[in-house]
């Protein structure tokens, strides 16, 4: 073989291995994959028998390929000071002397101590630019010839290539890791967006504070965390939610606002950090090495806080950053809004109950209808009146559910038209029932803004009142009326003479009594009083002649006599006190004043007529024995009945009484003789 | 394949994602996939945006997975 021949077989087997490095470097994927192939081109072209490629990161360096070399570990450490040696030799290689010179330090895990083991014969630092990428390192050739220029000017192509490859790798592990932190910043907002979202649809603050504080725990990276809330009328904060966190220290912790840490937090509203303070309270009682804190701030004041302690790695414990506290404070100025919102929620709810228990307590019902005719609400005592036929009354279209009422449905009709309200007044509601009377009134509903928002239908059952109402009118006019419609004659202005019986009777201290009731209660107790009565003098057929306040004034023997008008005087008189009895029985029982009548009947001449204007026409009695009658009703003491001479004269022995002493009237000079009726 | 049940985690940070992407990629080295169930809705939003079920299939239940698995 000439020295010719075999120098161009040289040539062809260093252009064999370039031309397979070039494939490699196209058709390989991945660092290992490259480096790993590489690295056995390396060997074959040099002839060695070991060999590594060596990645480096700043003071870390990795094996990523080897060959025939075995270690324990394939992570060592290069100091800064051999990387800024090595930069002398970029571009270029290291011989054994060279390389041992920066090589020397101690320790296992050291890049010195693998060389030591590898015992290269020539190392090339793989360089971009300043930084160094990797190392890679050749023993000693198999064949034992020395490395020559043309191996090391091959290895350095090689070398380059390599560098090239280690760069591109770097940058595409440098994309993957700002996709991943795009992504990590996309996470982020998505949280902050969830937050938001459910600000929206979550009221509950135990609920939303724990959505918040899982967030945030997880976003930030802590290891736990709790939310502290502020409380009325005290400085201690308690544990509104807790995640991953220690229970029990906790529990046994007490944080007050008004100490270190909060009290300045309070004061500045603003978040903080706290690390390296051994002595720091918060620190002591959570446990943590460092922790953020971060107030909740919301419309008036300070909620309460965030506490997030010791934020993890995949190497251990790191520090809270910047952004991280950025953050916090998005995430709990969140909160704020939503404990916010919720309080008003809550606020808003005890306002609706507080209206709903007043819509209760009305005796009147109250229906609303919307704009679109369907009945939106119905009070209590709605709900009493129609009884079961109020289960399906929301969202029922109102002509339906009054669909017998035909004038309450065209009133509501025109009310919503017209946006006027329109009542009429003691009308049968036949939805409830034929005999139900009522008063109604539909009234346009406004909002605060003065739109029409739909309708509200008051319906007053009054079937109790005119049953009284039209008794009165029964007996008191009507039937007067009626009666007297039949005899002509007996229609005149003028008047007749005749003899009656009359029959008083009043309160005995009513203006006291009333004035110890309410209005409502002094009322209600007059009807149920005069129903009693009432019913009673209606059985002994007497025609009641009018009612003025608490005094009743009946007469028997008008329009028509009767020849047993006195006798059934003085039995409605006694019927009106055994009925009293019993009513004041449950009046006391009840822990009520009891009413105590007092009655005076007198019999005689009266004159008897339409007597008024024109406009206010009654029929009725006067004279003297009115007078006295009513003179008589004054001097009977409580549940007591004084009839003068001529009834008792009437009644003869029918009835036990008992002589009084006679009284002095104004107008008559004899003293009047009275009589009380024994009951 | 690989199924892991995530029925007890309410929620999951970026370092847990991290460790899954890790194991995503060891495993495509074996031609080996990864896949969950019993995800918590938090979770699996969190896996979705940061893309790991690209990579990675998501099953409602261990049932679900499980037969998928065996077919």
């Amino acid at each position: 073989m000439t020295p010719d021949s075999q120098y161009k077989d040289k040539i062809d087997f260093y252009l064999s291995s370039l031309d397979e490095l070039g494939e490699v470097l196209i058709n390989q994927e991945g660092s290992t994959g490259i480096t790993k192939a590489v690295l056995r081109i390396i060997l074959g072209t040099m002839m060695a028998s070991k060999g590594a490629v060596i990645g480096v990161k700043r003071t870390r360096c990795n094996i990523l390929s080897s060959h025939g070399v075995k270690t324990e570990t394939s992570n060592f450490k290069i100091d800064t000071s051999q990387k800024e040696s090595l930069l002398k030799f970029k571009n270029s290689n290291l011989n054994k002397t060279q390389f041992k010179r920066i090589f020397n330090s101690n320790g296992s895990d050291t890049l010195s101590n693998f060389f030591k083991i590898l015992d290269p014969s020539i190392v090339v630092p793989l360089f971009h630019k300043e930084n160094l990428l990797g190392i890679v390192a050749l023993s000693k050739k198999f064949t034992g010839e020395v490395y020559k220029t043309v191996d090391r000017n091959v290895l350095e192509i090689i070398c380059n290539h390599l560098t090239d490859s280690l760069y591109n790798q770097e940058l595409i592990t440098s994309i993957k890791d700002k996709r991943m932190e795009l992504r990590l910043k996309v996470l982020e907002l998505q949280t902050l967006f969830d937050i938001s979202l459910s600000l929206n649809s979550v009221l509950d603050i135990d609920e939303l504070s724990s959505e918040v504080l899982i967030r945030s725990v997880s976003t930030l990276n802590a290891s736990s965390g709790f939310i502290l809330k502020t409380q009325k009328n005290s400085p201690i904060l308690s544990v509104l939610s807790s995640f991953n966190a220690d229970e029990e220290k906790l529990k046994d912790a007490m944080f007050s606002k008004s100490s270190v840490p909060f009290k300045s937090i309070w004061k500045e509203k603003e978040s903080i950090k706290i690390s390296n303070h051994k002595d720091n309270p918060l620190l002591i009682k959570s446990g943590y090495k460092e922790c953020l804190v971060s107030p909740i701030i919301g419309k008036r004041n300070i909620l309460g806080c965030i506490v997030l302690g010791d934020k993890e790695s995949r190497e251990g414990i790191i520090p809270f950053e910047k952004n991280d506290i950025d953050i916090l404070e998005a995430l709990s100025s969140q909160a704020g809004i939503a404990m916010d919102n919720a309080k008003l929620f809550e606020d808003i709810n005890a306002a609706k109950r507080f209206n709903e228990s007043i819509m209760g307590s009305i005796a009147t019902t109250v229906i609303t209808i919307n704009l679109l005719g369907e009945i939106d609400s119905i009070n209590k005592a709605g709900k009493t009146l129609f009884g079961d036929k109020a289960k399906g009354i929301i969202g029922e279209h109102y002509s339906y559910f009054f669909a017998k009422d035909k004038n309450l449905c065209s009133a509501i009709d025109s009310a919503e038209h017209e946006l006027e309200t329109l009542s009429e007044l003691n009308t049968s509601l036949l939805t409830k029932s034929r005999s139900t009377k009522v008063n109604f009134s539909v009234a346009p509903l406004k909002d605060e803004k003065s739109s029409h928002i739909g309708l509200v239908v008051a319906i007053e059952d009054i079937t109790e009142q005119s049953k009284i109402k039209n008794t009165f009118k029964r007996y008191v006019s009507k039937s007067v009326v009626d009666q007297l419609l039949d005899d002509d004659q007996k229609l005149n202005l003028g008047g007749e003479e005749r003899e009656v019986t009359v029959l008083f009777s009043d309160i005995r201290g009513f203006t006291a009594m009333s004035e110890k009731m309410k209005p409502k209660e002094v009322v209600s107790t007059l009807n149920s009083y005069f129903s009693e009565m009432i019913d009673i003098i209606f059985k002994y057929d007497g025609t009641l002649d009018k009612i003025v306040g608490d005094e009743l004034m009946v007469v028997f023997g008008a329009p028509i006599s009767r020849e047993d008008d006195a006798a059934r005087a003085v039995k409605t008189a006694i019927g009106m006190v055994e009925s009293l009895k019993k009513f004041n029985k449950k009046r006391i029982d009840k822990g009520k004043v009891p009413v105590n009548a007092g009655i005076g009947i007198n019999k005689g001449k009266v004159i008897s007529g339409n007597i008024g204007s024109k406009d206010q026409m009654d029929y009725t009695v006067i004279g003297d024995t009115v007078n006295l009658g009513a003179r008589l009703c004054s001097f009977a003491g409580p549940l007591k009945i004084i009839i003068s001479k001529s009834v008792q004269g009437e009644i003869g022995g029918d009835f036990k009484t008992r002589k009084l002493e006679a009284i002095k009237v104004k107008g008559k000079r004899k003293p009047v003789e009275i009589f009380k009726v024994l009951t | 394949m690989f199924l892991i049940n995530l029925e007890k985690s309410t929620v999951v940070n970026s370092i847990g994602v991290s460790i899954l992407i890790e194991i995503i990629e060891k495993l495509q080295e074996v031609d080996g996939k990864l896949a969950y169930c019993n995800l918590a809705s938090i979770v699996e939003k969190t896996f979705n945006i940061m893309g790991l079920t690209k990579y990675s299939t998501i099953y409602k239940d261990e049932e679900a997975g499980i037969s998928d698995l065996a077919s």
